[in-house]
């Protein structure tokens, strides 16, 4: 039984582009950091295969990040897309719909790290990946969002998948 | 209950260079290596997130090394853990917690052979006091004042363990 355990972790440098509005790599006091906009919705793909001491149930992802300002309202969205064996073709994106945070305070030290999470159930939210198989997931900061009032941009550290 | 669990593996390529006097990237024979030198006390940086399969207790950290050339004397090694949190740390500052002391130990007698040293840490303050699901630094210096090796020690892997 595998749940609550940690399935994978990702670092700032683990993240992968997409083709257009991609969150950028930086460095902050010589963190690894992936800087995303205040103004565009940028993302940032991680890619992995679904350990097999993943029982099943529903997933969690955790996201680590400081900002650089020390007020505002944050909001992040992560989609998984199933890889799978056979069931997606590469050459198109397949990512499940879109899961939201909270609306996000930030910390009052622009340096502080908060970590946000976002809850997702088994089946069609989690694209239906079944251990063993490749996936990736996709972390988008919804900065057009009218609650996200951040300025600045925010900084991403880590990602934690973990069984809920 | 983790006990005995291997927590986090990290490997040459996983090195955050701190801004000065940090080890080189370096290969031998293929293997991704992080060259200390042998005067300077350089230093490695490795981040993760504590995985939720610790229990809370100790951590051994292991360091598996070889010497460049040097087929006598002692290579030592000193490690410290810097938990960034959930709103605990500002990251534009450090804050390592103290040094704890992999005490130097006789090199193997072949240069390309890989020994394999460890440091148990308490919980809690020598930890930093990093909880389940929290990011944090591992900074690995080699403990120039303390070791005797000639040239540079070559680090192979860091592997944490739950005690």
């Amino acid at each position: 039984m595998a749940s609550t355990n940690t399935l994978i972790i990702w670092r700032a440098q683990d993240g992968r582009p997409p083709s257009a509005n991609g969150a950028t790599f930086d460095l902050r006091n010589v963190h690894p950091v992936l800087d995303f906009d205040d103004a565009t919705d940028e993302s940032v793909d991680f890619e992995g295969v679904l350990p097999r001491n993943y029982a099943g149930g529903g997933v969690t992802v955790y996201i680590h990040y400081c900002d650089e300002a020390i007020a505002g309202v944050l909001l992040w969205q992560a989609a998984f897309e199933r890889i799978g064996d056979g069931s997606q073709d590469i050459d198109a994106d397949g990512f499940a719909a879109t899961q939201s945070s909270a609306s996000l305070t930030v910390p009052a030290t622009s340096g502080n790290v908060d970590i946000a999470s976002i809850a997702f159930t088994d089946g069609a939210q989690i694209d239906s990946i079944a251990v063993g198989e490749a996936f990736r997931l996709r972390i988008n900061r919804d900065a057009n969002n009218i609650l996200d009032t951040l300025v600045g941009d925010a900084n991403l550290l880590f990602v934690e998948l973990q069984e809920t | 209950m983790a006990s005995g669990d291997s927590l986090l593996t990290f490997k040459p390529y996983d090195n955050e260079p701190p801004a000065a006097t940090f080890a080189t990237l370096d290969t031998r024979n293929g293997h991704p290596v992080l060259d200390f030198d042998t005067t300077t006390g350089e230093s490695a940086v490795f981040s993760a997130v504590l995985p939720r399969n610790y229990a809370g207790g100790g951590i051994t950290v292991y360091v598996h090394y070889s010497a460049t050339s040097a087929v006598t004397g002692t290579i030592g090694w000193l490690i410290a853990f810097e938990r960034i949190g959930d709103g605990s740390q500002d990251i534009d500052a450090d804050g390592f917690a103290a040094d704890n002391t992999l005490t130097a130990a006789t090199v193997p007698a072949t240069s390309g052979n890989v020994d394999i040293i460890n440091v148990a840490v308490t919980d809690g303050a020598n930890i930093d006091s990093i909880a389940v699901g929290e990011g944090f630094r591992l900074r690995v210096t080699r403990d120039v004042a303390n070791d005797t090796a000639a040239g540079d020690a070559e680090l192979i892997a860091v592997e944490i363990k739950e005690t």
